[in-house]
């Protein structure tokens, strides 16, 4: 069986652990920090390739239940917001809208802003109007955005009840373990359940935890908290790594090594002037574009040394490699995009 | 300080578990106490609230532009002003007292000259009393003779925890003396291991790194879950963590892993004794995790572990309380 070392705990990095350990590989996964997906809407936008079947499949049997196509849903700002896969609870199909909006806000919550939203929506043409949960929550804590008393449901249930309109645009409140809460709350109130797209939250964080729980299924085994701190190379060969985590470092051999880490983060590339450099030093980096573009340079997700021969067990996928361009809110598609390509040439022919 | 290097992304707050229980709502969160603190001095005086942090590392793993928040946390709080909770004073008092932050039960002192010393730090002195004469006996039954000093007082790692930066460095001064004398140190606790690793210089191996590679049996019957230590897994590194459970595995304990159980118990960085409720709530959330996956009860390695979640109705065995010598 190969041993295949996975750098990057990211989508990338788990997408791709997750597809080699289904194709028979023995995969480490090392990384650590929240990986810029946690950071995003969760929402691809995008057209996802061939793996679209295996992403929804993955994301339905978790109960993240989620659609390609022509997606369309509200941002916490009220503006609306269109995407090519996401799930169910934050998008409608194209042309399949609700008729108007009823939009809750948690007095306080930074999220979701009742008044902006309402007045955008209308702005959009989207009938709408605007309501307040009664209580008030510390500034801090709506970013961690759980509620967390039992209680705190049911006053949503009531207020929901309340809604002029079908359909109810929240704040994003839902973590994997409370999704269950979508149904109970559209039940208790006879309103449909619109979770408003949002960055920097709950939705993020919640396609990875998807992620991650699938991978650890597969096999892989993982190694949160730990980054890597030294390559050996002979030649064109990588042959072993060192990693760090605690007070501890400890090396690890592989038959491959697919970097996806981040990119011009402090642990993943390191701006150094205007430019990028490889914290390792041990590849080819490309600035071509500046630091927004730049990034490994690589042939078919083989990465580069810096003599520009490829290395030979050595792959790439992610916000770590140089790209041409960069999409706005394009990232987790094209990070899934490598994470496929790249197992597929790890594969080889 | 690298608390420039924040981009305000809420990771940390997101992975907090004080912000994730109903009961922590008043601290101002591993961001304000961790990052704006620091920058914005005039601003940091958040009140006995910033002291509601169980030093779990969670938000500095979370965080990431890798910013030491623990660190800067800790610094926080050997500056705050003000008297702190009264649970806070009661330790520091029972340390110039006593030089530990309970006052000790336990009398079996071994002081026979032996070159290793098995520490079991003020907790296993004074609440677990049956934790640490289940490790010595398990330590001699492998064959590792040891002493256990009355002399040795506690780390200091509580300390660094309410600030009182001072008493710490009086009890590295009084330990020094003693645990210099010694080839190895053995801990129970994984803070005090960390503790003696960062702050002393010392090889201190925590129960978990000696019982490692040798040949043991399960005492726990039927099906258990695992309390996975803060420090040791965030503290003294994931492979201790992977240690445990491979140790568990290898003697054949049942385990049930589930996903809830990384998470703090909230029995770290000072909480029960200055925020009990809080510290209460939190494990009262964990031993909910634990009654649904339907187990005996949880296996750890630390005694703050052990004796927070025990006060909420869970049964709970340290590690050397799990498995004894294969013979």
């Amino acid at each position: 069986m190969s041993r295949a070392l996975v750098i990057g705990q990211g989508a990338a990095g788990l997408f791709a652990s997750a597809l080699l350990a289904e194709k028979g590989w023995q995969v480490t996964l090392a990384g650590r920090g929240a990986p810029a997906a946690a950071m995003s809407t969760g929402c691809l936008r995008s057209p996802p390739g061939n793996w679209r079947g295996t992403l929804l499949d993955i994301l339905n049997r978790a109960g993240l239940h989620s659609a390609a196509g022509r997606r369309v849903g509200v941002s916490n700002l009220g503006t609306l917001f269109e995407c090519a896969l996401a799930p169910d609870i934050c998008t409608w199909e194209e042309g399949n809208g609700p008729k108007g909006l009823s939009v809750i806000g948690v007095e306080g919550h930074p999220s979701l802003r009742p008044c902006l939203a309402d007045a955008m929506l209308e702005r959009q043409g989207v009938r709408s109007e605007h309501l307040h949960l009664p209580w008030k929550v510390p500034p801090d804590v709506p970013l961690a955005s759980r509620f967390l008393d039992e209680g705190a449901w049911e006053v949503l249930a009531r207020s929901m009840k309340e809604a002029r309109e079908e359909t109810v645009l929240l704040p994003s409140l839902f973590p994997l373990s409370d999704l269950h809460r979508v149904r109970w709350l559209e039940g208790h109130s006879g309103r449909k359940v619109l979770e408003a797209i949002t960055p920097l939250g709950i939705p993020g964080q919640r396609f990875l935890e998807v992620l991650a729980g699938h991978a650890m299924k597969a096999g892989v085994s993982m190694r949160p908290g730990t980054r890597l701190v030294s390559l050996e190379m002979e030649g064109d060969r990588f042959r072993g790594a060192v990693l760090a985590g605690g007070l501890e470092t400890r090396r690890l051999e592989a038959d491959t090594l697919l970097l996806a880490t981040g990119g011009a983060l402090p642990d993943g590339m390191a701006i150094s002037g205007r430019g990028l450099a490889d914290p390792l030093t041990t590849f080819q980096v490309s600035t071509a574009g500046g630091p927004l573009q730049g990034g490994y340079a690589h042939r078919g997700h083989h990465l580069l040394l810096p003599s520009g021969r490829e290395a030979a067990n050595v792959f790439g996928a992610g916000d770590c490699l140089a790209r041409s361009d960069r999409g706005y809110g394009g990232g987790l598609s094209e990070a899934l995009n490598d994470a496929w390509a790249a197992v597929q040439a790890m594969e080889g022919p | 300080m690298n608390s420039d290097r924040c981009i305000k992304c809420g990771s940390c707050l997101r992975a907090c578990p004080v912000l994730g229980d109903a009961r922590g709502a008043l601290f101002p969160g591993p961001r304000a106490t961790g990052v704006d603190a620091p920058r914005f001095p005039e601003r940091a005086d958040a009140g006995p609230s910033a002291l509601m942090c169980t030093m779990c590392h969670a938000c500095e793993l979370a965080c990431p532009s890798s910013i030491t928040l623990t660190k800067a946390m800790l610094r926080l709080r050997s500056e705050l002003k003000g008297p702190g909770p009264s649970g806070h004073l009661r330790m520091r008092e029972n340390v110039r007292a006593t030089g530990r932050t309970v006052s000790a039960d336990f009398d079996e002192w071994v002081e026979e000259g032996n070159d290793i010393l098995y520490f079991p730090g003020c907790i296993g002195l004074g609440r677990l009393t049956s934790m640490t004469r289940a490790a010595s006996s398990l330590l001699t039954s492998l064959d590792i003779k040891h002493d256990i000093s009355s002399r040795a007082l506690c780390c200091g790692s509580p300390l660094l925890k309410v600030g009182a930066l001072e008493e710490a460095a009086n009890v590295k001064r009084s330990n020094m003396e003693v645990l210099s004398a010694y080839r190895k140190v053995v801990v129970s606790c994984p803070g005090c291991a960390y503790q003696l690793r960062t702050e002393y210089g010392l090889e201190a191996k925590h129960m978990v790194e000696v019982l490692r590679d040798l040949p043991l049996r399960s005492r726990a019957e039927g099906r258990w879950a695992l309390q996975m230590p803060c420090h040791l897994k965030r503290g003294l590194g994931p492979w201790t963590a992977e240690d445990l459970v491979g140790i568990l595995e290898r003697a054949g304990v049942e385990l049930v892993r589930i996903p809830e159980e990384d998470v703090c118990c909230g029995g770290g960085g000072g909480l029960p004794s200055g925020f009990p409720e809080l510290a209460a709530s939190m494990a009262r959330s964990k031993v909910r995790a634990y009654e649904r996956a339907g187990v005996e009860g949880v296996i750890t390695a630390c005694p703050f572990c052990c004796l927070n979640l025990r006060r909420e109705g869970l049964r709970v065995l340290d590690i050397s309380e799990a498995v004894s010598l294969n013979e």
